[in-house]
């Protein structure tokens, strides 16, 4: 069972994920939050029941608190440092590429146009088993490329 | 005499005063001079700092001149380019309606040079006004030096006159020394007279004691005659009572003889007349015989008195030759007088003689007088009348050897008074000899002193004189440089004016800019979201509805995905273009094998469907800034494999190497910069060669999409960040003969 947190507030984009991991072969349980508030809360409350996600797929642009806010308090809290962070979202300008990954995040993904290639890429990403692997993404690897 | 010795010694005073006050003058003069020479060398070592200064100030103000030069070579063409980046700009803008986004960067370098020109205005004010100050300290330093120069002239005129001054006072002294030297070889002749007159005073006193030698010979003599007269007056005197008894018994014989006579008669008469006649001669013999005696008594006084007398002038005459031996002057007078005493002494030798003679003649008198009384009367008298005369002559000889005494010691004292006076006198010729030689010395050292004073002041007038005209230069030229400054403020005002409004427009386009940009990344962000959900949702559709479609469904859902691919490459490459031109330029030294590395790997499924080769060979490390220049890479190599000649592989070859601005053809460049030039070459299909500027305008294509995708953004933004690294970008082809990509980064 792999324990997945998405947190975007595009409900149409939350849609096509659930239905993406639905079709992986894999079991998974995906806890769905609308902003980095609420994903904050959520954090902090199921550390221990529901354990704590095996990764983190975090939109920037949310109301209230923001995907960068969030990366930061995520990776300067020693209970959640060390939760994989992948960051999802419409944009992929190097400035924000670079940004994210100098706040410690894992993987940066640009969300893609297609069923078909967002299924491809979070099966990427599961694949990759980032929660067993603490080493840092070398920058090239970063931004994941369909 | 005494009047002489006054006048001398009037005349050694006031010599010695002003011996005295001159060397007081002389001192204060020397002192003076010692003062004028430090403040000569003074002034000498402030001319030589001034000098200095001027010196380092004409450096400075070439220097400045050299810095002006260069910055109105600068601001030319800084100038030229502002003009090229408008002509530019109004191309671009022309080219570009929508987006100016080329005017934001120039705006951006407008502003930088703005910045640059209102920084060198400022030191351009600044340097204007050193110059201001530099000018004011000149002319300041110029009067001083003036003033300076003035007072030299005075205090050298003033020196040439205390030095004329000087120069009359030696000549005065040494007329007064020559005169002084006169007078003294006038008074060494007169002592040396003096001398002879004392040696023959010496030798006439020397005759004089022997003539009183003599003298008192005689008057032993004489003593001796007078004792045997008086013995033969006493033999005179016993004669005389012996004649008396003789006469007392011729007496007694008369009146024995009378009593005979009586006796005898007649003859008793005649003896009677006879011995009357004895009586009356027996009494005028006793009568003489008396005064004989007394005559005698007179005589012997006399010779006594005349022996005490030349015992007086045997003494006086020791005196006088003792005194004669002192004092050596005078001696023509006493000669003279000695000539006198030798004619009295001659004439008392005479009288001695006679006295002699008169002594021997009263001897044989007396020795008559027994029977001559007569003739010793007359001869008594005459002697009583020579021992008057002797006695008068000795008073005489007695009044000139008293006053040949007070004479001689007169002479004596004078002698020493000259000579002690010509002691001083050779002292003082000494002193004054001496002082005169110091004199001429210092003389001759004042007008070695003078010699190099006026030397040395003409020498201080030369260099006032470069000096002036030195200044007068660099006046001539700080009014050059302040015409040519004001020249420039007037230049640069106009061309601060000039950027000002250059700088307002170029804000205004650049908030335009910025507000298109802004709304260019906005609106392509924001468009993305409900794009990428058609397209999910179309795809959605198409794989999962697919059996629930008609064919023209299908191949309606086909054409809404492909348009929807286009509008998402426009919109990304419209993202990017705006993203090129918004970001902040971060320039990296970077080695281009990385990048082109990323760019391969990122490529590689597009390579290996192509089999496509890049070759990277002789790269350089550049400055950069490394995303940009990713895209760059991205874009050109991406652009060489889309284009690709579909017959044979892809050949891509870069190069980069660093070469001098003159070694590369292209106009735009600077002939001393180093450039970095990057070639990316390929074999593809290439262009024709009047397409080489068009190529790299926006949403210029020259295939249709529907041969080769794209938007037509991918070379502009090329261009873009090739301009973003201030460098030109060249593309080079022929149709079919493979394109080659010249781009020029300035290098460091």
């Amino acid at each position: 069972m792999r324990y997945i947190f998405l947190a975007d507030d595009d409900a149409d984009d939350c849609t096509f994920f659930e239905e993406v991991l639905q079709d992986l072969p894999v079991q998974a349980q995906l806890t769905i939050v609308n902003d980095g508030v609420e994903l904050m809360k959520t954090l902090d409350e199921t550390v221990f029941e529901p354990p704590p996600p095996h990764v983190i797929f975090l939109d920037l642009n949310m109301p209230r608190k923001n995907g960068f806010e969030c990366l930061d308090e995520i990776r300067q809290n020693p209970r959640f440092k060390e939760i994989p962070v992948v960051i999802f979202s419409t944009s992929d300008n190097n400035e924000t590429v670079d940004k994210t990954y100098n706040q410690g995040a894992n993987h940066y993904i640009r969300k893609p146009g297609s069923h078909a290639a967002l299924k491809k890429v979070i099966a990427t990403v599961l694949d990759l088993e980032l929660w067993k692997q603490p080493t840092k993404t070398p920058r090239s690897k970063f931004l994941l490329m369909l | 005499m005494a009047k002489v010795k006054e006048l001398e010694e009037d005349a050694l005073t006031i010599a010695r005063k002003e011996i005295a006050s001159q060397k007081d003058a002389n001192v204060k003069l020397v002192a003076e001079l010692i003062l004028v020479r430090k403040e000569l060398a003074f002034q000498d070592e402030e001319k030589g700092k001034r000098a200095a200064e001027l010196g380092t100030a004409n450096i400075e103000l070439a220097y400045q001149k050299e810095e002006k030069g260069k910055r109105a070579a600068e601001l030319g063409i800084a100038n030229i380019e502002l003009a090229y980046q408008e002509e530019e700009k109004e191309k671009r803008a022309a080219e570009l309606g929508i987006a100016d986004k080329e005017l934001a960067y120039q705006d951006e370098e407008k502003g930088k040079r703005a910045e640059e020109l209102g920084i060198a205005n400022i030191e351009l004010a600044y340097q204007d006004e050193e110059k201001g100050k530099r000018a004011e300290e000149l002319i300041i330093a110029n009067k001083e030096l003036a003033f300076q120069n003035e007072e030299k002239e005075k205090r050298a005129e003033e020196l040439i006159i205390a030095n004329k001054e000087l120069a009359f006072q030696n000549e005065e002294k040494e007329k007064r020394a020559e005169e002084l030297g006169i007078a003294n070889k006038k008074l060494v002749f007169e002592n040396k007279e003096k001398e002879k007159r004392a040696a023959e005073l010496g030798v006439a006193n020397k005759k004089l004691v022997f003539e009183n030698d003599e003298k008192g010979k005689r008057a032993a003599e004489l003593v001796i005659a007078n004792k045997e007269l008086v013995f033969q007056n006493d033999e005179k005197e016993k004669r005389a009572a012996e004649l008396v008894i003789a006469n007392k018994e011729l007496a007694l014989q008369s009146e024995e003889k009378e009593k005979r006579a009586a006796e005898r008669g007649e003859r008793t008469e005649e003896l009677i007349i006879a011995n009357k006649e004895l009586a009356f001669q027996n009494e005028e013999k006793e009568k003489r015989a008396a005064e004989l005696g007394v005559a005698n008594k007179k005589l012997v006084f006399e010779n006594e008195e005349k022996e005490k007398r030349a015992a007086e002038l045997v003494i006086a005459n020791k005196k006088l030759g003792l005194e004669s031996e002192e004092k050596e002057r005078r001696a023509t007078e006493r000669g003279k007088r000695a000539e006198e005493l030798v004619v009295a002494n001659k004439e008392l030798a005479f009288q001695n003689e006679e006295k002699e003679k008169r002594a021997a003649e009263l001897v044989i008198a007396n020795k008559k007088l027994a029977f001559e009384n007569d003739e010793k009367e007359k001869r008594a008298a005459e002697l009583g009348i020579a021992n008057k005369k002797l006695a008068f002559e000795n008073e005489e000889k007695e009044k000139r050897s008293d006053e040949l005494g007070v004479a001689n010691k007169e002479l004596a004292f004078q002698n020493e008074e000259k000579e002690k006076r010509a002691a001083e006198l050779v002292i003082a010729n000494k002193e004054l000899a001496f002082q005169n030689d110091e004199k001429e010395k210092r003389a001759a050292e004042l007008g070695v002193a003078n010699k190099k004073l006026v030397f040395e002041n003409d020498e201080k007038e030369k260099r006032a004189a470069e000096l002036g005209v030195a200044n007068k230069e660099l006046a001539f030229q700080n009014e050059e440089k302040e015409k040519r400054a004001a020249e420039l403020g007037v230049a640069n005002k106009e061309l601060a004016f000039q950027n000002e409004e250059k700088e307002k427009r170029a804000e205004e386009l650049s908030i335009a800019n910025k507000e298109l940009l802004a709304f260019t990344y906005i609106s392509s962000h924001d468009l993305q979201e409900p794009l990428r959900k058609i397209q999910t949702f179309v795809s959605i559709i198409s794989s999962k509805e697919d059996k629930n479609l008609t064919e023209n469904g299908k191949y309606n859902f086909q054409r809404i995905q492909l348009a929807a691919g286009r509008m998402q490459l426009l919109i990304d490459d419209l993202l990017a273009f705006s993203r090129i031109a918004t970001t902040e330029l971060k320039f990296e030294k970077t080695d281009l094998h990385l990048i082109i590395e990323e760019v391969k790997a990122e490529l590689k499924d597009t390579i290996s469907e192509k089999h496509a080769t890049i070759e990277a060979i002789e790269l350089c490390e550049a400055n950069i800034i490394p995303f940009q220049f990713r895209q760059l890479m991205y874009n050109l190599i991406s652009n060489a494999l889309k284009f690709s000649n579909p017959d044979k592989p892809s050949h891509i070859i870069i190069t980069s190497r660093i070469e001098k601005g003159s070694t590369l053809d292209n106009e735009k460049l600077s002939p001393g910069k180093n450039y970095c030039h990057i070639t990316i070459k390929d074999n593809g299909i290439g262009f024709e060669p009047h397409f080489s500027e068009r190529i790299f305008g926006v949403f210029q294509k020259l295939h249709s999409k529907e041969t080769y995708a794209g938007t037509g953004i991918g070379l502009a933004i090329v261009k873009k960040i090739v301009e973003n690294h201030n460098g030109i970008i060249t593309a080079t082809s022929e149709l079919k003969k493979g394109a080659t990509f010249d781009i020029y980064i300035p290098a460091n």
